[in-house]
């Protein structure tokens, strides 16, 4: 029985299933993070399965766990320069283990094409385009996920941020006035007021310190738990 | 009452092997109960033995119950030359289908945050013990073509143009044999990008 045809999709992971088979992690606006099975005696499906590739997902099957029926890849992958694909693992890390299963968002699926498309045509050069783009990813998927950063006001006095004055940020509460000696990142108000907009208003000074903001953040969702920063420190390491 | 106890422990053990189902490992254990009960304890015994004393190769990570793989003891082998692979199987490819004489680095996997393996996992502390110590003259990267194995053979590549070795990834494109019509269009894209040169530079004399 088919529950959906022709479906946009997105592969977020694949891992081995039984003996020929494959359990596949896909974004699709109607029906959110999805586990699919796929059956890889197809050598198509085993070589045209991979991220980052805009592609139409049809699936059958009854109770939570679907197979996949068809495939079919829209062009080639968004991300084919290796550094790219190393950030887009990066994004996929924070889509699945930041989201819910089976919640559809159409919000979350165009977000993450748009990061994708934002990667591909991000240049090497400074301004660095590769940051900001996943600054706003990280801060709309928090938003999208309910775990969005207030930004507006310190939490324990009301009194809004002012753009001259440094702050602390306690996830899940906000801002609060930095104290001296307090042994806890500071942020400028000004970076928490220009996250606030839109990412082509930002300044690039703002960008290392919302990266700082950010990491603490999705740290304290995930519990320290995101591996792809492995792979980065292990690089800046061998630097 | 115990007997089938036995019994049904045994086929649920069996169906831990890839390919091998309930029937399967049914099949497997009847086989080894009605026809070749020594065949059965020789396997037993075989499998205990193996699984206490099979270990990795202290350089290139390959299965041997030795300190060293066979590969890595043979003198005939090119010890400047190594070659990373992902896994067992594929080092016994490269054996079967190429003429290729160099050691071998078994990564066991490949970098994947979310099957939560990172750059230790895959032994790429041990890799870079080996290119600093020996004179490698050339790194060869055998792993997938997959967003995964992609990102491993760069991160790696990264490992070993600190240690200044030089590195090499085996080519990716057109299978042998293969119409271009036919080529998915990720493969037609990258054997584009990747070509290479034919005959002489083509410069009019």
């Amino acid at each position: 029985m088919l529950v959906f045809e022709a479906e946009p999709a997105f592969v977020i992971h694949k891992r081995p299933y039984r003996d020929n088979s494959s359990l596949v992690q896909f974004l699709t606006p109607a029906h959110g993070r999805i586990t699919v099975v796929a059956r890889l005696s197809s050598k198509l499906i085993g070589k045209t399965l991979q991220p980052f590739i805009p592609a139409r997902l049809t699936c059958s099957g009854r109770g939570s766990l679907l197979n996949l029926r068809h495939f079919e890849p829209e062009g080639a992958g968004l991300l084919a320069d290796t550094r790219r694909r190393m950030v887009g693992m990066y994004v996929n890390e924070l889509v699945a283990r930041l989201t819910p299963s089976a919640s559809p968002s159409r919000r979350l699926f165009d977000l993450y094409r748009e990061c994708l498309q934002a990667l591909a045509a991000a240049t090497d050069a400074p301004p660095d385009e590769t940051e900001r783009a996943l600054r706003h990813f990280e801060l709309r998927l928090l938003d999208l996920t309910g775990n969005g950063l207030q930004l507006e006001h310190e939490h324990d006095t009301l009194k809004p941020v002012t753009a001259d004055e440094d702050y602390h940020y306690r996830p899940g509460d906000g801002p609060e006035r930095a104290r001296a000696a307090a042994g806890r990142a500071v942020y400028r108000g000004e970076t928490l007021i220009a996250l606030r907009g839109e990412p082509r208003q930002w300044r690039d000074e703002i960008l290392p310190e919302s990266k700082r903001l950010l990491r603490a953040v999705i740290d304290h969702h995930l519990h320290g738990n995101l591996q792809a920063r492995q792979i980065f420190d292990y690089l800046k390491h061998l630097a | 009452m115990a007997n089938r106890e036995l019994l049904k422990q045994l086929i649920e053990t069996f169906t831990c092997l890839p390919g091998v189902g309930r029937k399967t490992a049914q099949r497997f254990v009847y086989h080894l109960l009605e026809r070749d009960r020594p065949g059965g304890a020789a396997l037993a015994e075989l499998l205990r033995e193996t699984v206490e004393k099979v270990g990795n190769c202290e350089h290139c990570r390959m299965f041997t119950e030795h300190p060293q793989c066979a590969i890595c003891r043979d003198p005939g082998r090119d010890r400047a030359l190594i070659c990373v692979v992902e896994n067992p199987a594929d080092l016994m490819a490269l054996e079967a289908n190429t003429n290729y004489r160099g050691l071998y680095f078994v990564l066991h996997g490949k970098l994947s945050p979310l099957d939560n393996i990172g750059p230790r996992e895959i032994g790429l502390d041990l890799l870079e013990q080996t290119l600093r110590k020996n004179s490698v003259r050339e790194l060869i990267l055998a792993t997938g073509t997959t967003v995964e194995g992609d990102v491993t053979a760069h991160v790696i590549g990264e490992l070993a143009a600190r240690c200044r070795t030089k590195t090499t990834r085996i080519a990716q494109g057109v299978p042998v044999g293969g119409e271009l019509e036919y080529v998915d269009a990720s493969t037609l894209a990258q054997a584009f990008n990747t070509r290479t040169r034919v005959g002489g530079d083509g410069a009019q004399s």
